[in-house]
């Protein structure tokens, strides 16, 4: 095998990514758990559902694209409520049921939010950041 | 007079043209999860994209020939089922992000489900390859797209990133644990950035236009200004994602999530923005996408090719432009989330990035194509350049997507 061959491309690679690493990570460690992942991006979900149900309350939004963007966030967390118990890294049981029930309530807002006057939008834009909140107390600290 | 007006509108399509699903979602985590620290990611995969741009139009313009001609005739069909197996999975999976994308884009100004409303995406896409003059597609969603430039005018409207978000220019805010996902990002968007469908693309579209000796100039302007001002937005998004999404703690997984980027700044107004924004690129996204795969397999077997000849006269690469689109329409159906998509496609496409890159390096420096515009020493060692790191990229950009969890 010549020198400059595959192995020492990969071996290349490898280093490179390595040192890459080494210097923006610090002490940085890779990966977070699974819970950490799925609880981070819950958050995210619903503290976005809260700015949008605000906004268009306060006329910064039609009801038509809030609608839109309700459905696509309902499903990015559908179903997250019943995979809790299951992910690793998850916190003790009472606190992951608590999450769940919390969970399964904001999914029936995201399904059908008070876009208008008639009913108790202010109820819900709470609920949606309990919940979201709820969820990043979950996250490690910074 | 009429150079200079080519040269503008080269400039403005590529301009409007550098936003696809990909570039838009790699862009918004990137700002959302690590403030200003991957701006170097985008400012490389761009210098990248530029180079790669010229070369594939001189190429063009100098031989009369496509790239994928190029691979084929100098490598051999064999070698060429390489780059054309990893164009047709890495592009399919964009074709349905982009779809995907577009169709968002309509949920979000009619409140109708997205998933009702992606066979009126594919419907548009399929009417527009079919009847729409080249020129049309080249210039229309691009045009569109320079809608762009109000996310740089969202940052004007923040008042410019916060001073202490300067820092995370050199110091990004990476938390224990987000190591992954960081380098994850960061490969992405070289892969969302350099993508080789583009390159393809416009090698079959100077083909398309009758490139010569004469179109060298106009080639070197879209390359470098157009590629150059499309990155501004891109830049702009990753601020302005920076500025809007991290404080309120979202992490722009989702596209309504990116949309808040445009609606803190301008309201109503900018949410529709973000809608049109969104559909107009990823509908150029998807134009291209759909016409380089069918170019990449007609010229690859020899078959009689081109948007603007008569379906009868190019029957296998008109079939081709529907089998693409039902394919790309078939996995958005699947259900899977077209941002979801958009990543999975930018990482395979980084991962198959030095298949589809190697064989310029033999290219560039063929007096048989390029006459006496070879690359020179410079546009060698910047090809050298970027292979080294589209390896690199290559090896880690799977790892990093199972490590960081998609």
């Amino acid at each position: 095998m010549r020198p400059g061959g595959r192995p020492a491309r990969f071996a290349f690679a490898l280093a490179f990514t390595l040192a890459l690493a080494s210097v923006v990570g610090g002490c940085a460690s890779w990966t977070e758990t699974p819970f950490v992942r799925e609880a981070s991006d819950a958050a995210s979900t619903l503290s976005a559902a809260a700015e949008l149900l605000e906004a268009s309350h306060t006329e910064r939004l039609t009801g038509s694209y809030v609608q839109g963007a309700f459905l696509d966030l309902e499903e990015s967390i559908s179903g997250l409520d019943s995979e809790l118990p299951q992910l690793e890294g998850r916190p003790d049981d009472a606190t992951v049921k608590s999450l769940a029930d919390e969970l399964r309530t904001t999914v029936s807002i995201l399904r059908m939010p008070c876009l208008d006057s008639s009913c108790d939008w202010q109820g819900q834009l709470m609920k949606l950041r309990d919940t979201s909140d709820a969820f990043t107390a979950q996250l490690p600290a910074p | 007079m009429k150079k200079v007006f080519a040269i503008a509108l080269g400039v403005m399509t590529a301009t409007g043209g550098f936003l696809d699903a990909g570039a838009i979602t790699t862009a918004a985590a990137a700002g959302a999860n690590f403030g200003l620290g991957l701006v170097w990611a985008m400012v490389l995969a761009t210098v990248a994209v530029m180079l790669l741009v010229e070369m594939s139009g001189r190429l063009t313009a100098m031989s009369g020939k496509t790239y994928a001609d190029g691979i084929r005739e100098r490598f051999g069909f064999k070698f060429y089922l390489l780059p054309l197996t990893s164009e047709v999975v890495a592009n399919s999976l964009l074709l349905a992000a982009d779809l995907g994308g577009m169709s968002i884009a309509l949920a979000l100004l009619t409140g109708i489900s997205w998933h009702v409303l992606l066979p009126v995406s594919a419907m548009l896409v399929f009417v527009m390859v079919w009847r729409a003059p080249f020129s049309l597609i080249e210039n229309g969603p691009s045009l569109f797209g320079l809608l762009a430039l109000a996310v740089v005018a969202g940052v004007l409207a923040m008042g410019g990133p916060p001073a202490e978000l300067v820092p995370t220019l050199w110091q990004p805010p990476i938390e224990d644990g987000q190591l992954a996902e960081y380098l994850f990002i960061a490969a992405a968007i070289l892969g969302a950035v350099i993508s080789p469908y583009l390159l393809y693309f416009y090698s079959s579209g100077a083909g398309e236009e009758r490139w010569s000796r004469r179109s060298l100039g106009i080639n070197r302007a879209t390359a470098v200004l157009g590629m150059g001002f499309g990155s501004v937005t891109a830049l702009a998004l990753i601020v302005l994602s920076a500025i809007v999404l991290a404080p309120a703690g979202i992490s722009g997984g989702t596209l309504p999530e990116i949309g808040l980027t445009l609606v803190q700044p301008f309201g109503t107004i900018g949410g529709i923005l973000f809608a049109v924004i969104l559909f107009t690129t990823c509908l150029g996204a998807s134009l291209e996408v759909v016409l380089s795969l069918s170019y990449n397999i007609a010229q690859g077997f020899g078959w009689e090719w081109g948007e603007t000849k008569k379906p009868a006269k190019a029957a296998r690469f008109n079939l081709l432009l529907i089998v693409f689109i039902g394919l790309g329409l078939g996995l958005s159906l699947l259900g899977s989330d077209p941002l979801q998509l958009a990543l999975f496609g930018s990482a395979f496409t980084a991962l198959v990035l030095p298949i589809s890159l190697l064989p310029f390096l033999v290219l560039m420096n063929d007096p048989d194509y390029l006459h006496d515009r070879v690359n020179g020493a410079f546009g060698n060692l910047a090809l050298g350049g970027i292979l080294a790191i589209s390896f690199v990229v290559a090896v880690v950009s799977i790892p990093l997507l199972i490590l960081s969890g998609g």
